[in-house]
């Protein structure tokens, strides 16, 4: 028996339709419903949950209170228990609020129809603790923690159920700001992780995780153990923001930070969390080498969640002493399978384009383009 | 009742039999077959059997197999065999990359019951097996006039194998030169064993990403992978998408310019033999599967070979025996190689079977024929590329406008976002019609909810048109009639298989000893 939450946000997506590029805000939802939006994530929702009718039997479901959730267990004549919100018309903090009383009830799962503004708030409530679906239902659907549509969520509950093959894996929470994308400004920001399940492909990213050597984690660790084996003694390591860093991170024995920029010499943490001033001092009189990952369904290698890199320190370590690591998997689930680099210094950027090696594995590098 | 004439579909149930485990059928002291003890005068010559044993290789105790007579054990493979989907019974487009084609009928019963193939033992005097030396000597000749390379072997027991064997080569090459390349590059859509093979050799791995346009990597990108590391490059053309890099040959000489060697994989060469060779796009090393294109069966493990390949320069290298001929044509073993060798891949020469069957084959076809039955199955693949791509939620990625060969890698990406049904979906309702289930595609599934179809040479117009009618149906069920391609299969003998019970170590039960742990059988 597993206990899953579902938690739908009702007005999750109503602006997309009418040309609003998302649905933050009460006054856009009101502009929307007033240009004729129609609700449609709980349609969403449903058509995930009709697919786990075959292990019906095996869940006891917790949902939120009316169009939240409560709506389709009835639809669907799934047992359940309701979790109470705060409002009777649903905004972000009903959603929090909701997401928080799933995590003290010990759900296995959280299934939530949103769109990044709503996986924000799941991650506001219960952190990387509890493991999410998402179901894909808004405007933005830029986070890793969505599956690719809501039949594929559907199968990854009733798989997350049924099986026992499941691993987890954290996957990125990124939104916009909707504000700047409507004004024509793209800005996406990284708000951190959420576990998500692995099982067979279904997720939004990675698309293809399904084989163990596609998401090489402890081969990534292991090459790059060796590549620093092969360099002098003395040479600094910084080792940048992200998930898979954050495991080399731990594979090192180091107590970095999984979301800013370390520093380790000799095996020996110099700096962690280091802003760019700090950096400054300690790439001057030192030879570096810069380990850094890409951000999974989206790309970007400079520019996003590491900007105390700032284009003086990247020209300073070289951009020849940059050591790219991803899992294959992350690689495949971006667009086009490309990186991005925005480094805010053109001329920078241009050097930093071109063809460039990902270590993807243990002796296994993957070569990627960089727009 | 006959097939529907108008909508070429079946109705198609196949045989369920709730059958038992072998182990469950056994009954003590029942028997298959009773040897019959030696003959008084055999042991008073060898003494007993058992002591040719060494003592360290016997067991104490008994084996435990099932005890089941010859009857009861013929009725339970039939019933299994029935329970089975394949080539011989239902259209096997579907499986895109293998090369389903037609094995004539009269190979099997030579390979298998020939007593001229059947009694021959690889360490008999090669005077007394001339017959299947001349086989080997002259498909080998066969193969160097396809191919245009030097030299053949067919010591690899398949097509990953054979990528083996070449990588082994190209070590031994580098490092009796005295050359410190330690790196392969390979493309995402060639075989994966062209990336897997030479890393269990060794080497590092540098794969390219395909070019998102033209489907395999632009040449800029493929000079960016290439060093004085690099000790070959490993690419399958056309890739498992079927399109075909015309300029290949320019790829082989940035390559060589940089030192490295140039390996072609050509597991799959149906589209092109006859047509273009390896010879003069300027590779070194290349393989064949003539389990896939020379008409052997193909598929469940069985036997298979990958034919290696190689130039002048590399010929001291190639695995041991090779077959010889002298001046007055007697064949003969020569198991010492110039000394360069890389040594056996495989004990004695291979899947002689294989060898025999592509002899037939090709003999049966002449030059001629070959190069029409390259031309049957690209011909074959247009018509069904069309057929396909207009089923509604199929599309074709990479290539726009560029025509794929012998096959063609599609996807389900609309169809899924339309109807939350995919690849997986389809390929389980397949069986409903009589079709074998399609295959996905190698990992990774870059291109989304993918489906390879390869309708090779063999089949006839009206074999494409009834696998086309099957999926152009399923397709539209999925549209109006959702759930029951999502229950499917309804008309095999089991249901509702997922893939990632694969996964599952308590979904995959592999011996009987587990099997009784999982269910408590005494």
């Amino acid at each position: 028996m597993k206990k899953i939450g579902l938690i739908v946000n009702p007005i999750a997506g109503i602006g997309g339709p009418v040309g609003l590029k998302g649905s933050d805000g009460e006054d856009i939802q009101k502009l929307a419903l007033s240009k004729g939006a129609v609700k449609e994530s709980g349609k969403r929702a449903e058509a995930a949950f009709a697919l786990v009718g075959t292990c019906k039997d095996d869940i006891l479901l917790y949902c939120g209170p009316g169009e939240m959730g409560e709506t389709i267990a009835k639809n669907l004549e799934l047992e359940h228990q309701v979790v109470p919100a705060i409002h009777s018309n649903t905004t972000a903090a009903d959603t929090e609020f909701v997401a928080a009383q799933m995590k003290d009830l010990g759900v296995d799962l959280i299934a939530f129809a949103g769109g990044d503004g709503t996986a924000r708030n799941v991650l506001n409530a219960v952190g990387d603790e509890v493991p999410v679906i998402g179901i894909p239902a808004g405007v933005k659907i830029h986070s890793g923690v969505f599956a690719t549509s809501p039949a594929a969520a559907g199968r990854l509950i009733e798989a997350f159920v049924k099986t026992k093959a499941v691993k987890f894996q954290p996957a990125e929470v990124i939104d916009l700001n909707e504000e700047d994308y409507r004004q024509g400004r793209i800005g996406d920001t990284f708000y951190g992780y959420m576990s998500v399940p692995v099982i067979g492909s279904g997720m939004q990213n990675p698309k293809a995780a399904s084989h163990n050597s596609e998401n090489d984690v402890g081969g990534i660790c292991q090459e790059i153990r060796e590549k620093m084996q092969r360099e002098d003694p003395d040479t600094v390591y910084i080792l940048c923001a992200g998930s898979t860093v954050y495991s080399l991170k731990q594979d090192l024995g180091i107590d970095g930070t999984l979301l800013g920029i370390d520093v380790i010499q000799g095996n020996k943490l110099i700096g962690r969390d280091v802003s760019a001033d700090e950096l400054r001092e300690i790439i001057h009189t030192n030879q570096c080498r810069l380990i850094l990952t890409a951000i999974g369904g989206q790309g970007h290698i400079f520019g996003r969640g590491n900007q105390q890199l700032a284009p003086d320190i990247i020209r300073h370590i070289g951009t020849d002493h940059i050591w790219i690591i991803a899992t294959a998997s992350k690689i495949y689930g971006l667009p086009q399978q490309t990186l991005f680099v925005d480094t805010g210094d053109a001329s920078l950027d241009e050097e930093l384009r071109g063809y460039r090696r990902v270590i993807v594995g243990w002796q296994e590098t993957l070569i990627c383009r960089v727009m | 009742m006959a097939r529907n004439r108008e909508t070429l579909l079946r109705e198609f149930h196949e045989a369920k039999w709730d059958e038992p485990i072998i182990y469950e059928m056994s009954t003590p002291g029942e028997r298959g077959i009773l040897p019959p003890k030696a003959d008084p005068s055999i042991i008073d010559e060898f003494g007993d059997a058992k002591d040719l044993i060494p003592q360290s290789m016997r067991r104490e105790t008994s084996p435990n197999l099932p005890e089941v007579g010859q009857m009861r054990v013929n009725r339970h493979y039939m019933r299994l065999s029935q329970e089975t989907m394949g080539d011989d019974v239902a259209v096997d487009i579907g499986e895109g990359t293998c090369t389903m084609k037609y094995s004539p009928k009269i190979q099997e019963h030579t390979v298998a019951y020939n007593a001229k193939i059947t009694e021959i033992h690889p360490m008999q005097d090669p005077s007394t097996m001339q017959g299947i030396l001349e086989v080997y000597y002259e498909v080998e000749r066969y193969m160097k006039s396809i191919s245009g390379m030097d030299h053949f072997c067919f010591q690899p027991g398949g097509g990953a194998h054979a990528v083996f064997t070449n990588a082994s080569i190209i070590r031994k090459y580098f490092r009796d030169r005295g050359e410190d390349r330690d790196e392969i590059v390979t493309t995402i859509f060639s075989h994966p064993c062209d990336a897997g093979s030479p890393a269990t050799v060794g080497f590092k791995v540098v794969d390219l990403m395909n070019d998102p346009v033209q489907g395999y990597p632009t040449l800029e990108a493929f000079k960016a992978a290439l060093s004085e590391k690099t000790a070959a490059i490993f690419v399958t053309n056309p890739e498992d998408t079927g399109l075909f890099n015309p300029k290949i040959k320019e790829y082989v000489d940035a390559a060589h310019a940089v030192g490295a060697l140039a390996v072609y994989d050509q597991a799959n060469v149906n589209g092109i033999m006859g047509i273009t060779r390896a010879r003069e796009c300027g590779f070194d090393l290349i393989h064949y599967n003539l389990h896939k294109t020379f008409s052997s069966p193909h598929g469940g493990m069985g036997p298979g070979c990958g034919a290696v390949g190689a130039r002048d320069f590399l010929k001291d290298y190639l695995p041991v025996p090779r077959i010889t001929k002298d001046e007055n044509g007697t064949f003969d073993l020569d198991w010492n190689g110039e000394g360069a060798t890389i040594g056996q891949v495989r004990s004695y020469f291979g899947n002689a079977q294989v060898v025999l069957r592509a002899y037939m084959w090709l003999r049966s076809l002449g030059s001629d024929g070959v190069r029409e039955a390259a031309m049957c199955a690209v011909l074959n693949n247009q018509y069904m590329v069309k057929q396909i791509e207009q089923i509604k939620g199929v599309t074709m990625y990479y290539g726009e406008g560029k025509r794929r060969i012998e096959q063609c890698r599609y996807s389900w990406e609309q169809l899924e976002k339309d109807t939350g049904l995919g690849t997986e979906d389809v390929l389980r309702r397949m069986v409903d019609y009589g079709c074998e289930h399609y295959w996905e595609s190698h990992h990774p599934h870059i291109v989304p909810e993918p489906f390879t179809l390869e309708p090779t040479d063999s089949f006839s117009k009206e074999d494409i048109d009834e696998f086309v009618a099957v999926m152009r149906k399923i397709a539209q069920e999925c549209y109006e009639t959702p759930e029951v391609v999502r229950t499917a299969p309804h008309n095999a003998p089991c249901h509702g298989i997922k893939n990632y019970y694969e996964e599952d170590p308590e979904k995959v039960i592999c011996t009987w000893k587990k099997y009784k742990e999982v269910y408590g059988i005494e």
